[in-house]
C-alpha cells in the first residue's frame, strides 16, 4: 500500500516537472518585457498595472526591485555582461548609459512628439533621442506650520532670513531642521539647492550661469576657487549647528520620522514623501530652496527616472511596444499620481498641486527647476560625483575638511570620472 | 611492479582532489588571472572598447587618498578584532569549562550572536547605536546623566563601534573552539601540577595556553582572514563614511566596481591581495616561532 502511494507521489512529482518544464518556456516566450528600477514595488504598482491595461495582454511587463543604492553596481554589471532587463531605467546617469551604447536610439518615433523638450535632458545626445522620462520631480524644504506658528516665525524669503529663522526656532528649544546624514543626500539637496539659487543663478560674479557645470564637466573649470564664497556662506548652517555631526550618526528615516513627530520644524525633501506627512495628519508646507535676494527662485530637480530599450534585448519589438506604453497619457499619469506634486513632460497628464505646495507652484509653473548633478552628466557618470559629494559633506560637517578641501576633493574625484 | 601498485593505491586519493581541485581553479586561480589582466585596462562601464592601459591604474591607486585610509581602516580592524575575539573567549571558555552551573545556557547565549547574519547585525546595532532620540544605546548613555556619542557618525568612534560590534559577534564562536580544545587537554596534566604547587595562574599559562596552541592558531588565522575580508558590516552600519573614515579596501573596491570602473576596482582587488598575502606570511612567521619555543 504505502510503496503504491510512493509510486503515486513520485510519479505525480515526475510530470508535474515535465508540464513545467514543457509549459513555462512556452508562457514566457516572446510575452514578457522585463524591467528593473529602485521604486518600491508598492510605489510603482499603480504604474505597472496602467502598463499592463495599456498594452492589453500582448505582452506584460515584469518588474523587479533593486535598492536605490545597490541600483548603479546591479544594472551596471547586467549590461556589461550584455545582459539586463528589456527596458533600462536610470535617472542621472541615463546620458552614460547612451555614451556606453546601452540603449538604442529612438530618434523619429511619433509618440516623442507628445513630450516636451526639458524632458529628453537626459536621455538625448545632440538631436539623437535615447529615452523617455517618466516624471519631474523636485526638492525644496518642508516645513511645520504648527510649530511656525507656535514660534511666530514666517517662511523666510532669503538665506539670511532663513538662518534668522533658525535662531529663534533654536532659542525656542525647538530643533530648526531635521537631517539624517548617516545614509541620506539632504544636506547635500540643501547646498546645491542654494548653489543652484546664489550662484549659477542671480549671482554676477559668475557669468557663466549654469554653464559653469558644462565647463566643469569638459575640464576647463574648477569647483575650488569658483564655487569657495558661496559654500561657505552656506556653512553657516553648519558654523551654527543646525547641521551638525551628530547628524552623521542619524539615517534619513529616522530623520524623517523625527519631522513627522514634530521633534523639527523642517526638512529638506520632496514629493515622494507628501504621502507620508499627510498621512500622519500633518499641518505643513513647502518652500523653496533659498537664495541671497529672495527673486527668481529654483527648485532642485529635472526628469526623475528616464527609460529606454537596452540594446542587447532579445525582443526589440516587444521593448518598444511597452516603451510606447510607458510614453501613453495613463502610464505618466499613474507615474505623477504616484508622486503627488511631481510634474509631467508629457502633454495631456494632468499633475495636481495640493495646498501644501502653495508656496513654490510659481516657481513650478515658471519652469524655474535645475539640477547641477544632470548638467554635469554631459561629460562624466555624475551619478559618482553626487555620491562623492555627499560623502565629502560629511567631511565638511564634522569639521574634518574645510570647504577648500572639500571642493579640490570634487575636483579630483571629476579629473578621474570624465569621459574625455 | 612495485611502482605500479604505488600508483593504484594513490589513484583513488588523487581523484577525491579532482572537484575540489576544479572549484578551486574556476573560482579562484582563473578570476585571479583575469583580475590581475584587467588590472593593466582601461575597462569602465561608460566606454564601449577596453584597451590597455600599463600601470595606469596603479598610479591613479597611488594617488588615491581614500586607497591609504582603506587598507590601514582594513589592517587595524583585523588586527585589532582578532586579539579582542580571543582575549574575550579564551576566560570565558575556560570558565564554561568548568563545573559552572548553567555553563550550557551561557554556551548558547554567547554562541547566539554568530548564527546570525552579519548583514542584519549591522542594520540592528545601526539603529541602536543611532544618535538620534530613538539610539537605545545612546538613551542609556543620556539618562545616565552622560553626553550623547555619536558612535557610528564620527571618524574616529566610527571603526571601534564597528569592531566591537564584530567582537560582540564572533567571540563566541571563537569560544567554541577554544572550548572543543580544551576539553582535549587531559585533567591529570592539572592534577599533577597542583600537587606541585601550581596556582591557578601558573597552570592557566604553563597548561592550558599551550594546550590551546592549536585553537589559537586556528582563531588567529580565520579570525585575521576573515577581518581582511571586512565588507558587509561596514556596509550596514556607516557605508564608509562619513568622509570615507571607516573604508575598508573591499568596500572601497566595492565603490569602485559600483562606479563601473572595473579596471580601477581590479588594481584594488590586487592591491587586496597583496596586503593579505604579507600579512599571512608575517602571522605563520610568528606561529612558526612560537611553535618553536613550545617544543
Amino acid at each position: 500500500m504505502s510503496r503504491r502511494i510512493m509510486r503515486t507521489v513520485l510519479g505525480a512529482a515526475a510530470a508535474l516537472t515535465m508540464t513545467a518544464a514543457i509549459g513555462l518556456p512556452a508562457m514566457a516566450e516572446g510575452k514578457t518585457i522585463t524591467f528593473m528600477c529602485w521604486y518600491d514595488e508598492d510605489d510603482v504598482a499603480g504604474v505597472i498595472d496602467a502598463l499592463n491595461e495599456e498594452l492589453g495582454g500582448e505582452y506584460e511587463v515584469e518588474y523587479s526591485y533593486v535598492a536605490q543604492s545597490d541600483f548603479n553596481n546591479v544594472l551596471s554589471t547586467q549590461l556589461a555582461a550584455g545582459e539586463g532587463p528589456d527596458i533600462v531605467a536610470d535617472g542621472t546617469n541615463y546620458p552614460a548609459r547612451i555614451k556606453a551604447g546601452n540603449v538604442l536610439e529612438i530618434t523619429g518615433e511619433d509618440f516623442l512628439e507628445e513630450f516636451n523638450e526639458a524632458g529628453f535632458a537626459l536621455c538625448s545626445d545632440g538631436d539623437q533621442i535615447y529615452g523617455i522620462p517618466s516624471y519631474g520631480w523636485f526638492s525644496g524644504i518642508w516645513y511645520n506650520k504648527d510649530i511656525f506658528e507656535a514660534n511666530g516665525v514666517e517662511v523666510p524669503a532669503t538665506f539670511d532670513e532663513f538662518v534668522a529663522v533658525c535662531d529663534t526656532l533654536a532659542q525656542a528649544g525647538v530643533q530648526p531642521m531635521s537631517f539624517g546624514l548617516a545614509d541620506g543626500d539632504s544636506a547635500l539637496h540643501s547646498v546645491l539647492g542654494y548653489l543652484e539659487n546664489s550662484f549659477y543663478h542671480n549671482n554676477d560674479a559668475n557669468p557663466d550661469g549654469t554653464d559653469f557645470d558644462v565647463k566643469f564637466a569638459y575640464g576647463e573649470a574648477n569647483m575650488n576657487g569658483s564655487l569657495n564664497d558661496v559654500v561657505t556662506k552656506w556653512s553657516t548652517l553648519i558654523e551654527k549647528g543646525y547641521i551638525n555631526a551628530d547628524m552623521l550618526g542619524i539615517s534619513n528615516d529616522q530623520a524623517v520620522a523625527d519631522f513627522i513627530a514634530g521633534n523639527a520644524a523642517m526638512l529638506n525633501g520632496g514629493p515622494w514623501q507628501y504621502t507620508n506627512f499627510a498621512d500622519a495628519g500633518m499641518n505643513f508646507g513647502m518652500m523653496s530652496h533659498l537664495s541671497e535676494s529672495g527673486e527668481n527662485k529654483y527648485m532642485v530637480g529635472g526628469p526623475a527616472v528616464n527609460f529606454g530599450i537596452n540594446a542587447n534585448t532579445k525582443d526589440p519589438e516587444g521593448a518598444m511596444k511597452v516603451l510606447k506604453a510607458f510614453g501613453s497619457v495613463a502610464v505618466q499619469q499613474a507615474f505623477v499620481d504616484a508622486n503627488v506634486g511631481g510634474f509631467s513632460y508629457r502633454s495631456g497628464v494632468e499633475a495636481s498641486m495640493p495646498e501644501e505646495y502653495d508656496g513654490i507652484k510659481d516657481i513650478i509653473n515658471a519652469g524655474n527647476i535645475a539640477c547641477t548633478w544632470d548638467r554635469w552628466s554631459v561629460n562624466m557618470p555624475s551619478q559618482s560625483l553626487f555620491d562623492e559629494a555627499k560623502a565629502q559633506l560629511q567631511g565638511l560637517i564634522s569639521g574634518d575638511y574645510t570647504v577648500e578641501d572639500y571642493l579640490q576633493t570634487l575636483d579630483d574625484m571629476a579629473a578621474n570620472i570624465r569621459f574625455e | 611492479m612495485k611502482k605500479k601498485n604505488k600508483t593504484d593505491r594513490s589513484a583513488p586519493y588523487i581523484m577525491m582532489t579532482v572537484p575540489a581541485l576544479v572549484i578551486f581553479i574556476t573560482f579562484f586561480i582563473l578570476p585571479l588571472i583575469f583580475t590581475a589582466r584587467y588590472s593593466f585596462y582601461n575597462w569602465t562601464n561608460y566606454t564601449k572598447e577596453i584597451t590597455f592601459s600599463g600601470l595606469d591604474n596603479y598610479k591613479k591607486l597611488i594617488s588615491d587618498r581614500t586607497l591609504s585610509k582603506g587598507i590601514a581602516n582594513t589592517l587595524q580592524y583585523a588586527i585589532i578584532n582578532v586579539l579582542l575575539q580571543s582575549l574575550i573567549a579564551l576566560p570565558v571558555s575556560v570558565a564554561l569549562n568548568s563545573k559552572l552551573k548553567g555553563r550550557n545556557i551561557f554556551r548558547a547565549v554567547y554562541f547566539t550572536p554568530a548564527v546570525l547574519s552579519t548583514l542584519v547585525v549591522g542594520y540592528l546595532w545601526k539603529y541602536l547605536l543611532s544618535a538620534s532620540d530613538y539610539g537605545f544605546v545612546n538613551q542609556i548613555i543620556t539618562g545616565l546623566g552622560f553626553e550623547k556619542v555619536n558612535f557610528l557618525g564620527n571618524g574616529k568612534t566610527g571603526l571601534w563601534s564597528i569592531i566591537l560590534i564584530e567582537v560582540w559577534q564572533w567571540f563566541g564562536w571563537a569560544m567554541v573552539i577554544y572550548l572543543g580544545n580544551l576539553q582535549s587537554i587531559s585533567d591529570d596534566l592539572y592534577e599533577a601540577a597542583a600537587m606541585d604547587g601550581a596556582n591557578a595562574w601558573d597552570r592557566f599559562w604553563h597548561i592550558t595556553i599551550p594546550g590551546l596552541a592549536p585553537a589559537i592558531k586556528i582563531n588567529l588565522v580565520t579570525g585575521m582572514i576573515s577581518g581582511l575580508k571586512v565588507f558587509d558590516i561596514v556596509l550596514s552600519t556607516t557605508n564608509g563614511g562619513p568622509a570615507h573614515q571607516t573604508e575598508t579596501i573591499l568596500t572601497l573596491m566595492f565603490s569602485k566596481f559600483s562606479d563601473g570602473n572595473y579596471g580601477y576596482a581590479s588594481a584594488f582587488g590586487m592591491v587586496f591581495l597583496a596586503v593579505s598575502m604579507l600579512l599571512a606570511v608575517v602571522l605563520l612567521g610568528i606561529f612558526r616561532q612560537w611553535e618553536r619555543r613550545l617544543e
